[in-house]
């Protein structure tokens, strides 16, 4: 059984993609708060950092939310990110990208 | 920069153009990482550097020149920078595995619109606003940007100009399915120092 990625190593793979230029928290600091304390109430883990990883009992999702840079297609950078991601993940892992900034 | 201090100005992160306004004017220093790490805030601020550029052109050539614009009309530029760098809806992007979920920010497509407009010498974007079904794929979407051209200039020419490139941008950057640009020229500004003809 593999190990689950660490938001911190995988923060510092898909700033090594092509095309992108920042990574993003997932949410707003206070939005984070809550999500924490659903997660104690879900008995999910979240590990907070600019990639959340989140393990609930259904299975585990990662979450990135990135800046493209202009001077590449911005999907072709999102697409490059997901599979980075899913190249990591354990098998079953769903994945989720959104590029919040093209700059 | 002055803003109406009944202006719809706060973004969804909480921060407000006043806030923000008052970064760039101190160059954003010190450091305040909850500006420099949210995307509202950064597309704001890209925004808001463009129109106080702007607006110091404007100041420079006041003097001389009869079409000063109304000082709403800055104004107004702040207030729908603030709706525009908004997230949003999420629209999503081609991935072929269905275990993952790809996507855009309404507010960063209408970002980059702003940012291919500024571009464009002569142009000044108002509003954009992407109507239609833009969170399923292949839905037709139409995009409406809302525009100021410079006096003088052919509104014809820097419409089409404006429309291409944002359709060329939208065509690079998304998988949005869109069938028309339309521009709206709903206002003339002064010439820009850089701009005149010294002749």
């Amino acid at each position: 059984m593999s190990i689950p990625p660490e938001s911190s190593s995988l923060a510092a793979q898909l700033l090594a993609v092509s095309g992108v230029a920042e990574i993003f928290p997932p949410s707003s600091p206070i939005a984070q708060l809550s999500t924490l304390a659903a997660g104690v109430l879900t008995r999910s883990t979240i590990r907070a950092g600019l990639v959340e990883v989140t393990h609930t009992p259904g299975g585990t999702r990662i979450t990135a939310k990135i800046a493209a840079t202009a001077a590449q297609p911005a999907r072709e950078t999102g697409r490059r990110v997901a599979d980075a991601l899913l190249a990591e993940a354990e098998p079953g892992t769903a994945v989720t990208v959104q590029i919040v900034r093209i700059s | 920069m002055a803003v109406t201090e009944n202006a719809p100005t706060t973004l969804d992160c909480g921060k407000t153009i006043e806030e923000l306004s008052a970064y760039l004017a101190a160059g954003r220093t010190p450091p305040d990482p909850d500006i420099d790490r949210c995307p509202e805030c950064l597309s704001a601020l890209d925004g808001l550097d463009h129109v106080a550029q702007l607006s110091r052109e404007l100041i420079i050539r006041d003097i001389g020149l009869q079409l000063a614009p109304p000082e709403s009309w800055i104004t107004t530029i702040i207030t729908n920078i603030a709706q525009d760098v908004r997230s949003g809806r999420s629209l999503p992007l081609r991935h072929d595995n269905p275990a993952v979920t790809l996507s855009v920010t309404e507010g960063a497509v209408r970002a980059l619109v702003w940012s291919v407009g500024d571009a464009i010498d002569g142009v000044v974007i108002g509003r954009c606003r992407i109507d239609g079904d833009a969170e399923t794929l292949d839905a037709p979407v139409q995009v409406t940007i809302t525009a100021s051209i410079l006096w003088g200039r052919s509104p014809q020419d820097l419409s089409e100009l404006l429309r291409s490139r944002v359709h060329e941008a939208l065509r690079k950057h998304t998988d949005l399915l869109v069938t028309a640009v339309n521009i709206v020229i709903d206002d003339l500004h002064k010439a820009s120092p850089e701009s005149e003809d010294p002749a």
